[in-house]
């Protein structure tokens, strides 16, 4: 009789990840057919890749961070292909290590933010009522504060650091995903395979975990593209007011901060730590676009 | 009417009231000496305990927070550490540059994302449709402050068309404004296409034209009416990130709005002064949507009917 149940367990775990793995095929399939989508996740991937083997492609402390008088404000030539900055860096060598930190602080704010807001979203959605309530009001009142003056007040007060950017940024951007969530289980919770659940006796956390969230999957990966896309603007805005990350950490916007009182003559400065921004956010938009119409069931062929 | 728009107001209450706590528990994990900072680094120790006394810095949190809020009740957001100025003087001087930007954006938003958002609908697959869109897209991606670099490098350093910074004439205002709107101008476009496109598939827009409307008027009176009400909020959100986003226009462009007072307070760990604008920015971005649901309720003739009966 064990032997029996252990079995059937066994078969079903099976099923469940073949299900899983059809429908990640699925979605995929679909991504592939979207050239725009697949142009982002290209690029994506390019500055991912520069960005982790940034150390054997340019020393960080002799060309990144060690200034060279003598080599200051060249323009782009075959030793330095993005010129040097004022300082004499080589400011390729700095723009792919600033992809580095920016990329980090982008999909680490991220991935904190979405952990948090998934606890808060679902909890309220689960639970409504009073607790429910506490929540959302407080979200509320987040959210009515624009995400930049709240990321500025909070760095203000706990002080410049890496750490308390991501803090920074992370309590700005829980409220959005707090709330997909809790739209994604209000939708679910009514029906019968919850209560069916509930029955069985499953504990809570059992019953949000496995039944619930699944369902928010698809918005929240959306979300996640656009939101890592933002938090690179918004650190690079920070930075460029000289309230993020500080020189001479090589941070795209620091970069753009301290080389603006040399564009004039050399314009290439501002060009390319510019791009840097401009492309990987566009790609992380052209892949969430991409990925919003894959996991659409609406649109399946 | 009177119900709803007394409902949005009372429901606006609870939500400033957030603001301010969050506004309040953020700056009290300040591991400054709000005493130190009044009286400079060179006052006694006993002074700046005994001021730090005096101004209740030593109370439990709670009594702190029901202080804050019942001066605030009395309109007494406190002085600023700078100049002990109350705060409020420095943000009323200060305001009606950060206003002036803000309208003058969203107009310019409204007028490039709403037109062309409807054209791009309309010819869908138009060669224009294709142009907006993608510059939609890649507008979307630009950070403002980056947009605003070069333009003062292509249109004041080299043409010497607009003044770099200051705000002396409407010509200051130019490329801060553009900067600022065209981010939200390639996001209302690409709203207003979407829910376009949806609208002029509908069978009232069928309708419309079967009862020999013309073609312009069933766009842009029975076909945009009904898409617009999406759009309606989302010009109300960006109005939120305007607000935000003119703090780092103001400092590429050296205007003395609100933007550059609160980077120089944050640099100043001038608190008073910090918390007060970001809870009168708030507030006023509460009271921009308060206006567009109360807006909504005009356009929208079920909610209006759920109010009147």
């Amino acid at each position: 009789m064990t032997s029996k149940t252990a079995n059937w367990e066994f078969s079903e775990e099976l099923f469940e990840e073949y299900k899983k793995k059809s429908q990640i095929a699925e979605v995929w399939r679909r991504l592939k057919k979207s050239k725009t989508a697949m142009l982002g996740l290209f690029v994506l991937t390019t500055i991912i890749l520069l960005a982790l083997f940034a150390d054997l492609i340019r020393n960080y402390q002799s060309m990144a961070i060690e200034q060279n008088i003598m080599n200051r404000l060249q323009s782009p030539n075959s030793t330095h292909w993005f010129g040097t900055d004022a300082q004499g860096r080589d400011l390729f060598a700095r723009v792919i290590h600033g992809a580095r930190i920016s990329l980090l602080l982008g999909f680490s704010c991220t991935a904190i933010s979405v952990f948090v807001g998934l606890i808060l979203g679902s909890v309220a959605g689960y639970f409504g009522g009073k607790i429910d309530g506490v929540i959302m009001r407080i979200l509320d009142s987040i959210m009515s504060i624009p995400a930049i003056l709240l990321s500025l007040a909070i760095v203000a007060v706990l002080g410049q650091s890496i750490p308390n950017l991501i803090i920074a940024m992370t309590v700005a951007y829980v409220p959005g995903f707090a709330r997909i969530v809790r739209a994604s289980v209000l939708t679910v919770i009514g029906n019968e395979y919850i209560e069916a659940a509930k029955a069985s006796g499953l504990g809570t956390f059992r019953i949000i975990s496995k039944y619930v969230l699944p369902n928010a999957f698809g918005p929240i990966i959306v979300e996640i593209t656009m939101s890592v896309a933002s938090v690179i603007k918004a650190v690079a805005g920070l930075s460029f007011i000289g309230l993020g990350i500080i020189p001479p950490t090589p941070e795209w916007g620091a970069m753009l901060s301290e080389s603006r009182e040399f564009m004039r003559y050399n314009p290439y400065l501002v060009l390319y730590p510019g791009l840097a921004i401009v492309l990987t956010s566009l790609s992380l938009n052209l892949l969430g676009d991409g990925l919003r119409d894959a996991l659409d069931p609406r649109l399946k062929d | 009417m009177h119900k709803y728009v007394l409902k949005r107001l009372i429901l606006m209450v609870p939500i400033i009231l957030g603001v301010i706590f969050i506004v309040f528990t953020i700056t009290s994990l300040t591991p400054g000496d709000p005493g130190r900072m009044m009286l400079g680094m060179t006052a006694s120790q006993e002074a700046v305990d005994k001021l730090n006394e005096e101004l209740g810095f030593n109370d439990p949190y709670v009594v702190r927070f029901a202080k804050y809020l019942g001066n605030i009740v009395r309109g007494d957001f406190g002085k600023s550490y700078k100049n002990n100025q109350p705060v409020f003087d420095e943000i009323f001087a200060r305001f009606p540059t950060t206003l002036k930007l803000a309208l003058a954006s969203i107009t310019v938003t409204i007028l490039i994302g709403i037109p062309l958002g409807v054209l791009a609908a309309v010819r869908q697959y138009s060669k224009l449709d294709m142009i907006s869109t993608v510059s939609a897209l890649f507008i979307a991606a630009v950070p403002s402050f980056w947009l605003a670099l070069v333009c003062i490098l292509a249109f004041s350093l080299h043409l010497g068309w607009f003044p770099p910074n200051g705000i002396g004439s409407i010509a200051h205002y130019v490329m801060p404004t553009f900067t600022l709107s065209v981010v939200y101008a390639a996001s209302i476009l690409r709203m207003t296409r979407t829910t376009m496109l949806e609208s002029i598939r509908q069978d009232y827009v069928r309708t419309a034209r079967g009862k020999g409307a013309t073609p312009a008027q069933v766009i842009w009176r029975h076909a945009l009416k009904n898409a617009l009400l999406p759009v309606v909020t989302s010009m109300g959100m960006s109005f939120g990130g305007l607000l935000g986003g003119a703090v780092v226009i103001e400092q590429v462009f050296g205007m003395p709005g609100l933007g550059t007072l609160l980077i120089n307070a944050i640099k100043m760990k001038d608190i008073p002064q910090v918390m007060a604008i970001t809870i009168f920015l708030a507030t006023l971005f509460c009271t921009i949507m308060l206006l567009v649901d109360i807006l909504y309720a005009f356009i929208d003739p079920r909610i209006k009917a759920r109010y009147t009966s």
